[in-house]
């Protein structure tokens, strides 16, 4: 994980460079929120 | 009244509440404790506390049984009358509206999170928990969750490149393992990102590893092999939980043990 933390900000980079908007990008909060039981789109199965 | 004085206020008359939770007392009987009248103790309570006595108690009993439903093996039937509701179907009708699922669904689902929205940061905390933060936060979930969920974002980002694009070299590269993987291209970099999760989920389920992927594939279709990454995520909490032995983890078990995928990981793969 410590690795790929590292590739994902160099893809973020390069992705940038490209001019792709990747505004908030990372931002943990977004992700805690997606998590939260009043955000869920119930998923039972796992593929 | 300053804001230490308003402060204490509000934990004294927040108290009241909560050390109600398991009686059938009603607002009259908790202003009674506060020494003031039903209307001066509401009134005061909502400028305070930032919400009314008895939606605080209301959901402060839906938090309760939450954590009832995914701590303990109590019958939803015993968890309602415990969280004073009347009947089962009264019951289902107010956790569904406050937690969109039902609660067995939400069972099923052994979501660590019970807590409801609430401005005053007022929530039922389980026994044996601090007050002063959540401290059975599972860390590993959550860095693999995140870590997948990143990953997944990337892959959508990159989607939108054209083929050019994806094999341009990058003008800044680090290499983290040089004798093992090139990453000279965005292209190398998400396949090298994905590649580690499939060998990690491969040696951590004792599942073959697919070598036959192409070498050259578009981030679109490594967004429809968003199974493995998330399996990943799975793996590792299978592993970390008191309720998957280690030595028997199977990739069919795996999903019985495991919390909700987030929203974006639920959501249809981009094809």
């Amino acid at each position: 994980m410590t690795f790929n933390a590292h590739r994902r900000l160099m893809a973020l980079e390069a992705l940038r460079q490209l001019g792709v908007q990747t505004e908030s990008f990372g931002d943990p909060m977004e992700y805690e929120e997606t998590v939260a039981p009043w955000n869920q789109r119930v998923a039972l199965k796992m593929p | 009244m300053n804001k230490a004085d308003g402060q204490n206020t509000a934990d004294r008359l927040s108290a009241i509440v909560t050390n109600s939770l398991d009686t059938q007392a009603k607002t009259q009987d908790l202003a009674r404790q506060a020494y003031q009248s039903r209307t001066q103790f509401h009134r005061l309570f909502r400028t305070v506390v930032e919400e009314t006595p008895a939606a605080m108690r209301r959901r402060l009993l839906l938090e309760r049984a939450a954590y009832q439903l995914g701590h303990t093996g109590t019958s939803v039937t015993d968890i309602a009358l415990d969280a004073n509701y009347g009947s089962l179907e009264a019951f289902t009708r107010a956790f569904r509206k406050a937690f969109r699922t039902s609660p067995s669904i939400y069972r099923r689902m052994r979501d660590p999170h019970f807590h409801l929205p609430a401005s005053n940061k007022i929530h039922f905390f389980a026994p044996g928990s601090s007050t002063q933060g959540g401290k059975d936060m599972d860390l590993f979930d959550r860095f693999a969750g995140n870590d997948s969920w990143h990953t997944q974002r990337l892959l959508e980002y990159a989607s939108t490149l054209t083929e050019g694009q994806l094999d341009r070299p990058l003008p800044t590269v680090v290499e983290l393992l040089p004798w093992r993987e090139s990453n000279k291209t965005l292209r190398q970099l998400l396949e090298n990102i994905i590649f580690t999760k499939e060998v990690w989920t491969a040696a951590l389920s004792g599942a073959d590893m697919d070598m036959n992927l192409p070498n050259r594939s578009a981030p679109r279709k490594r967004c429809c092999k968003g199974s493995k990454r998330r399996m990943l995520h799975c793996i590792i909490f299978s592993v970390t939980s008191e309720t998957a032995p280690a030595g028997m983890i199977r990739s069919s078990t795996l999903c019985a043990n495991r919390r909700r995928p987030s929203r974006t990981e639920a959501s249809s793969p981009i094809s």
